[in-house]
């Protein structure tokens, strides 16, 4: 297979995954990112204290993506909401690139995958500093595999890395975690029974482990100081958020969007079952731990995929070799490469495929556009009301409002919003005790001093808010304003 | 001699030891089983319909909102033993026949494992940890007929792999009464079409060595033809004929039905209940990992199916269970065969482990399941409790509107009642034929249309008025915490009539002028 292929095929690949990724940047917890980010700016700091909301007002905030935050208001402020856009773009399709390096067999098979897994992982392809984390982690996994299987020491980036990535957002125990397995993946080949190629020398494990030890203190590099060491904890300790959030749910298969992990884990499974041969401790390790994580908590779709498409890859091209060489030595066996007089064709397909990709991106993100699902999915038209109006009093809200309602009105701090851990357990279970209409609602609505309820127009608190005396002060199709 | 078969006979083999100890541990669990949800009561009571009328009912006889309409009786079997087990011993013996089907398929489950492994411990582990996986849907209902029946259909066709073909005629028998007793008879279907793609690609595509893998015979095919063929032919044998393959597949085609439905949802891993199933999941995969050789292109797409569709629907994993232990049981059993440097310091332990799978092919004591299931009838007939926490096997009032319907059967209430969706069952099991409710667990025949009114009301959503007027509803019995309630009492239009910690019966008053 000549270069000028593999590199039709990588870049044919990336333009796909730019295709997929080019969406409306719209997403609920972007609007309270560019805030921050803008203020962070404004004042020359991060913003470590909260002011958005009035539940948490003047607490400390453990603002863990503070840099991206920046870099996502940088995009927007030069670019609009083109900027972000791109910015996903370039995040999603580095991601899967670094990934795609890291795959084995033909360049057309390896490309194929990279569409599969990328059906997968475009889940979380959204405007938030989690983009990042998808990044890194992939950047830490070709890291780690130059060494592994290439020989080629790249192993001084690591620090760089979680410095940035621990500035960047919470998700870089992803990154030490993805260490320690191949450590002991690693580790477990050592011994005779296990031993499968590549095997890697203890002399570089022992260097691999000394790298880890520098990137565990080289994360306390940030405003948060030794407080982003508490970050993972202090998330995953808030209870509601899996029963709450969608993210941090359990797979519901159920939703065409998240099958192609539940194909990719079975295709994977199909795959062990016909290679007939060992996997490598690592391998096995990395494919149970992420399938692991996988099915607890959706948002780790995209990190799975990260993870175990270079193992899925080097699968199918053992079978499928397999299946070419049989009879036959594997050395007799040449696969046909394309003539280069394929190249103008190669060429103009790359060409149209730039043409589509900036085309989509141009459209998707354009104000408009824009515009249109900000009607469809927040309060634009109630916002508008409430600044022109300015009804006084505490604003109880819908929680996938709250970022929004940081971005677009910050003269009325929220109730809550998609910052969970500086919530916690009680305020959110108090906004669904309001939600979902429970005893002690009242209570709660007065402890808090609550004048104004913003909420969906088909919740059902609005009938009891209605039969309770509250006045409808706004309606539209989206929203609905309640005053006492 | 004669002594040893003697003792042969006494002796119970591993399998009936542990469907005895899986046996009383479902006894145990009898009130979880009745509690956890509603429809027992319905299938009871459609039971009672038949056994008094002589006739399967074709129409609605148990609501108010779908009376006459054309109903496909899909389990009619599973409720008329259910209806002779109540009559016999009441809801200990409805607990009573379920402990004994859970029990039976996990013989089935541990003799296909013990056949695919080496030793016993390893089949032991594994149904065991299956047996934990699939209790998350160890209910009081008909699809534990279908475990049975499931069970059964893969231990007839592993006959057929085996190539003893004497064994077909058994798939159109099972079949046969599995069409009648519940809609998931499809589920043999689904494993006979992925076993046969196995086979057809063994011998058409991957051209194994011979004797590599023994069931790509032309004889094993042309038998798995045939008993496929003449079972799906004698599905058509029921009272409702195609009607019911147009059920169970136009229910699963409705997406909002599926979605609404509890048994139908994905499981929660985040719940240690899907621990065992995950637990299964992450084997699965570690000893195919680990293992260097290929295993049975049917056993490895079975076990494929079977994880996607238990992952898609929760109810699916028994179904899971009973396809994948006995093929994880061989596959762990072929790795533990390669020859591993440290084997030599569990060599003590797999000496042992062979003797006791010698011990178990020549054991016979299997009257002592029968013994076991006798001691129980006793026991329930003496008035002793099996449940763990000494409950009782009843319908609890915590859980059901024990306290209420005993209110309303004193008062002598008649007229229409909205009901609780679960406590549907409850209510026709109280009081059929005097009284029919709005909706139970049946929602196949109730349909999305109905369902989505009784959503529209219990949630209190917009129109909820229109649609209890349109049935001419007189009374509404719901829990106190359902947000319906307040909703009924700040409209000046219901007054509370019934009140306890379970259960609040409302009642209609005429609006204030």
């Amino acid at each position: 297979m000549s270069q000028n292929q593999n590199c039709f095929y990588f870049f044919l690949v990336l333009l796909l995954i730019a295709l997929m990724a080019a969406r409306t940047p719209i997403d609920s917890d972007m609007w309270w990112h560019l805030r921050a980010g803008e203020d962070t700016l404004k004042t020359g700091s991060p913003i470590l204290i909260d002011s958005y909301s009035f539940t948490r007002f003047g607490t400390s905030w453990i603002n863990h993506s503070w840099l991206a935050q920046v870099i996502f208001y940088l995009f927007y402020q030069v670019g609009n909401f083109w900027g972000i856009s791109f910015l996903v773009v370039v995040l999603a399709a580095a991601s899967m690139g670094f990934t795609y390096a890291q795959m084995d067999g033909f360049p057309i098979l390896r490309a194929f995958l990279l569409v599969i897994g990328s059906l997968v992982a475009a889940v979380v392809w959204v405007p938030r500093p989690q983009m990042f984390s998808l990044l890194l982690l992939a950047v830490v996994s070709w890291i780690l595999f130059l060494y592994r299987f290439r020989k080629i020491n790249r192993l001084w980036l690591l620090p760089p890395v979680f410095l940035f990535w621990s500035n960047l957002h919470g998700g870089y125990p992803l990154g030490f975690f993805f260490l320690a397995v191949v450590l002991i993946g690693d580790g477990i080949n050592q011994l005779r029974f296990f031993r499968v190629t590549p095997f890697v020398e203890l002399k570089s494990i022992a260097r691999l482990s000394g790298v880890l030890l520098i990137c565990l203190p080289v994360v306390l590099i940030n405003p948060n100081g030794i407080q982003m060491w508490l970050v993972p904890f202090q998330t995953l300790d808030v209870e509601i958020l899996r029963n709450f959030i969608s993210e941090w749910a359990s797979p519901d298969f159920h939703q065409l969007y998240q099958q192609p992990f539940l194909w990719l884990l079975l295709f994977f499974i199909v795959l062990q079952g016909l290679a007939g041969r060992k996997l490598h401790p690592l391998d096995l390790l990395v494919v149970i731990t992420f399938t692991y994580l996988g099915l607890t908590a959706r948002r780790n779709y995209a990190p799975f995929t990260i993870a175990v498409l270079p193992i899925v890859s080097r699968l199918l091209d053992d079978i499928i070799r397999q299946s070419f060489t049989m009879g036959r030595p594997e050395e007799d066996v040449k696969f046909q490469s394309f003539p280069n007089r394929f190249k103008w064709i190669n060429l103009t397909i790359i060409g149209l495929l730039t043409v589509f990709v900036i085309a989509k991106g141009y459209v998707t993100a354009h104000p408009v556009i824009v515009d249109y699902f900000e009607r469809q999915s927040y309060p634009k038209d109630a916002v508008r009301w409430l600044e022109q109006e300015k009804p006084i009093g505490n604003l109880f809200n819908s929680y996938n409002w709250g970022g929004y309602l940081i971005w677009s009105l910050p003269s009325y701090p929220v109730y809550v919003d998609g910052r969970t851990d500086l919530f916690g357990d009680q305020i959110l279970k108090d906004w669904m005790k309001v939600m979902n209409v429970e005893k002690g609602r009242q209570e709660v609505l007065d402890r808090w001093e609550i004048k104004l309820v913003l909420v969906e127009a088909d919740q059902p608190l609005t009938t009891i808010l209605e039969l309770e005396g509250w006045k409808r002060i706004y309606q539209d199709q989206i929203a609905l304003i309640y005053e006492r | 001699m004669k002594s040893f078969r003697l003792v042969n006979y006494l002796l119970p083999d591993f399998g009936t030891l542990l469907s005895i100890a899986i046996f009383f541990g479902v006894l145990g669990l009898g009130p979880r089983m009745l509690n956890m949800d509603g429809d027992l009561g319905r299938h009871i009571t459609v039971g009672k319909f038949i056994l008094e009328n002589g006739q399967i009912p074709r129409v609605d006889y148990f609501s108010f909102t779908m009376p006459g309409e054309s109903l496909v009786p899909h389990e009619w079997i599973a409720q008329v033993v259910f209806r002779l087990a109540h009559l016999l011993m009441g809801l200990d013996g409805v607990i009573l026949l379920c402990a004994g089907l859970i029990s039976i398929t996990i013989y089935f489950i541990f003799i296909q494992s013990i056949n695919r492994s080496f030793g016993v411990f390893i089949p032991i582990a594994l149904t065991i940890l299956g047996a934990g996986a699939s209790s998350l849907h160890w209910l009081a209902r008909p699809h534990l007929f279908t475990f049975l029946f499931f069970a059964l259909w893969l231990w007839i066709i592993a006959q057929l792999k085996m190539k003893r073909f004497s064994f077909t005629w058994l798939m159109p028998v099972v079949m046969l009464i599995w069409v009648n007793t519940h809609g998931a008879f499809i589920a043999g279907f689904v494993s006979w079409f992925t076993i046969g793609l196995g086979w057809l690609l063994e011998r058409f595509l991957f051209h194994r060595d011979e004797g590599e893998i023994s069931d790509q015979s032309v004889e094993v095919g042309r038998y798995l033809l045939l008993g496929g063929v003449s079972s799906f032919l004698v599905t058509f044998l029921n009272p409702a004929g195609i009607e019911t393959w147009k059920t169970s597949i136009g229910y699963l085609q409705s997406r909002y039905l599926v979605g609404h439905t509890a048994e139908y949802l994905p499981p929660d891993f985040q719940s240690p209940s899907a621990f065992p199933f995950l637990i299964m999941i992450l084997l699965l995969i570690l000893f195919l990992g680990l293992r260097s050789n290929k295993i049975s292109t049917s056993d490895l797409l079975l076990v494929t199916s079977w994880t996607g569709m238990s992952l898609i629907s929760a109810r699916n994993i028994p179904l899971f269970v009973v396809a994948a232990v006995p093929v994880l049981s061989g596959i762990i059993s072929d790795w533990l065969k390669e020859p591993h440097p440290w084997i030599k310091r569990i060599a003590g332990i797999r000496i042992y482990d062979h003797l006791l799978a010698a011990m178990q092919r020549g054991m016979r004591g299997y009257f002592w399941f029968p013994l076991a299931f006798v001691i129980s009838v006793i026991i329930f007939l003496s008035g002793s409790k099996l449940d763990f926490f000494q409950k009782g096997n009843r319908f609890l009032p915590e859980v059901f509107p024990v306290g209420a319907m005993d209110w309303i059967e004193k008062e002598e209430i008649t007229g229409r009642i909205f009901n609780y969706f679960p406590w549907g069952g409850y209510i026709l099991y109280r009081s059929w034929p005097e009284r029919t409710v709005f909706i139970d667990g049946q929602t196949d025949f109730y349909g999305e249309s109905l369902t989505r009114q009784y959503e529209m009301v219990i949630t209190a959503s917009p129109g909820w008025k229109e649609v209890l007027k349109s049935y001419q509803v007189e009374y509404v019995l719901i829990p106190p915490d359902l947000k319906l309630c307040d909703t009924l009492a700040l409209s000046g239009e219901w007054v509370m009539f019934y009140q306890d910690s379970t259960a609040l019966l409302w009642k209609q008053v005429l609006p204030p002028k």
